[in-house]
């Protein structure tokens, strides 16, 4: 590993506190994956990074250290855009806490950043959050190697998604599988990326929460609370 | 050469302060054995009455050492406004000003899926009873404006939705006596997008 990074593209994922006066904080880089960086000071009143080290911004940093704890060098915003608000922040906040829960440190995903990138600035536009949640699911999914293969299906089949089986078809669903049964068709579509039909929007919905969980384990994801109404 | 056991727990339990390392906590220590064991012993009396005596006031579940806190149980303020807060710390701040004449609740802390802190943990229930029960007309939401404060802020105020209720969110942009010049980018762009007509 480097000793000095520089002009690294990254993203705020989540920040602790750490010590008195300064942050732990989770970045999303382009070419080192999630990296963990201590910024000193950043809990001061008047510390310059405050305003800079916020999820969803996009940012240049720069860090040092060998050890798996970083110190930042330097953290710039690419340009200044205001906050996420209202359900896209929590679309947002979302899809930070899948991304500390599911990439180990320092593995590189140049492609997710992409991706990740994509997802948020249509969550800042607010025009197809929903498909573009579920495109980045799947990117994350193909990325960390857990999605079945998609190809050569029969659109009019009936495809039962296991945990750690893949994908066998069926002749007819029963009660217990139903929801872990899907049409040939809509999993086409999900393989392009294509979430024009509501029903396949509900179908992709359904497939990523199944092998999400099956990632996660026995540890939901809070954020999920977040869309509830009490 | 090391401390005598005493010395050393003293140390120790000095460096759970804030901002106090080693080196502070032996001067602290020294001085309060040395030159102010009068001041120490009234501090551990003091200490010791606050843990024991300090707990949440039942209504807007601010520090109090009694059941219902002095502005819950002021009845000049205007029962109509409500203001949401982050911690104590934050209430003291807005009191200080003199400019809020409502009651308060404190949520005592954000909400924040990655450390796993949920609507629960808040006192959300409790706030949303105080809601329902009708006195309220104003619903202002002063959680900081940080990523998981405006997220707290939206959660509640989608679940008073259905209530007949104005929500409001504390606004934010240059603070008094600055100059543009030095306001970091998101703060500027913020202040834009919350900009008033003045006529």
């Amino acid at each position: 590993m480097e000793y000095l990074v520089d002009g690294q593209a990254a993203y705020v994922l989540h920040s602790r506190p750490y010590r008195d006066t300064s942050l732990l904080v989770d970045f999303f880089t382009l070419e080192h994956g999630k990296v963990s960086v201590v910024v000193r000071g950043a809990k001061r009143p008047n510390s310059k990074l405050r305003p800079v080290i916020q999820p969803f911004l996009p940012l240049q940093v720069g860090w040092r250290g060998r050890q798996d704890l970083k110190n930042l060098t330097l953290a710039e915003p690419v340009d200044a855009n205001p906050f996420l608000t209202g359900t896209p922040l929590m679309c947002g906040l979302y899809l930070n806490e899948l991304m500390t829960r599911l990439l180990q440190p320092l593995d590189p995903h140049p492609h997710l950043y992409v991706y990740y990138q994509y997802v948020i600035n249509e969550l800042r536009s607010g025009q197809d959050i929903e498909g573009a949640l579920r495109t980045f699911e799947r990117r994350l999914l193909i990325e960390l190697g857990h999605t079945p293969d998609l190809t050569g299906l029969d659109p009019d089949g009936i495809y039962l998604c296991e945990p750690e089986q893949g994908l066998q078809r069926i002749a007819q669903p029963t009660d217990r599988n139903r929801m872990r049964c899907f049409y040939g068709r809509h999993l086409q579509a999900i393989e392009q990326d294509s979430y024009d039909q509501p029903v396949v929007r509900q179908a992709a919905k359904r497939l990523m929460r199944l092998l999400i969980d099956q990632l996660l384990g026995d540890k939901p994801l809070r954020s999920r609370e977040l869309f509830q109404k009490r | 050469m090391s401390f005598s056991p005493l010395l050393q727990q003293l140390i120790t339990a000095l460096r759970c302060l804030p901002g106090v390392g080693p080196k502070s906590a032996q001067r602290m220590a020294f001085h309060l054995l040395e030159r102010d064991q009068q001041g120490a012993l009234t501090l551990a009396g003091a200490l010791e009455q606050a843990i024991d005596k300090i707990g949440r006031c039942g209504s807007c579940r601010t520090l109090s050492e009694v059941e219902t806190c002095e502005i819950c149980a002021s009845t000049s303020r205007d029962k109509g406004m409500l203001c949401v807060l982050e911690s104590p710390v934050d209430l003291f701040a807005v009191e200080q000003t003199g400019g809020f004449g409502g009651y308060y609740f404190v949520l005592g802390g954000h909400l924040s899926p990655i450390d796993g802190i949920g609507p629960e943990d808040l006192g959300i229930d409790q706030l949303l009873e105080r809601l329902r029960a009708g006195e309220v007309r104003e619903l202002i939401l002063a959680t900081n404006p940080t990523v998981e404060g405006e997220a707290t802020a939206h959660y509640i105020a989608e679940q008073v939705r259905d209530l007949d209720i104005k929500v409001s969110r504390i606004a934010h942009g240059v603070p008094v006596g600055g100059e543009l010049e030095y306001v970091d980018g998101g703060t500027l762009a913020h202040a834009l997008a919350g900009r008033r007509s003045l006529i």
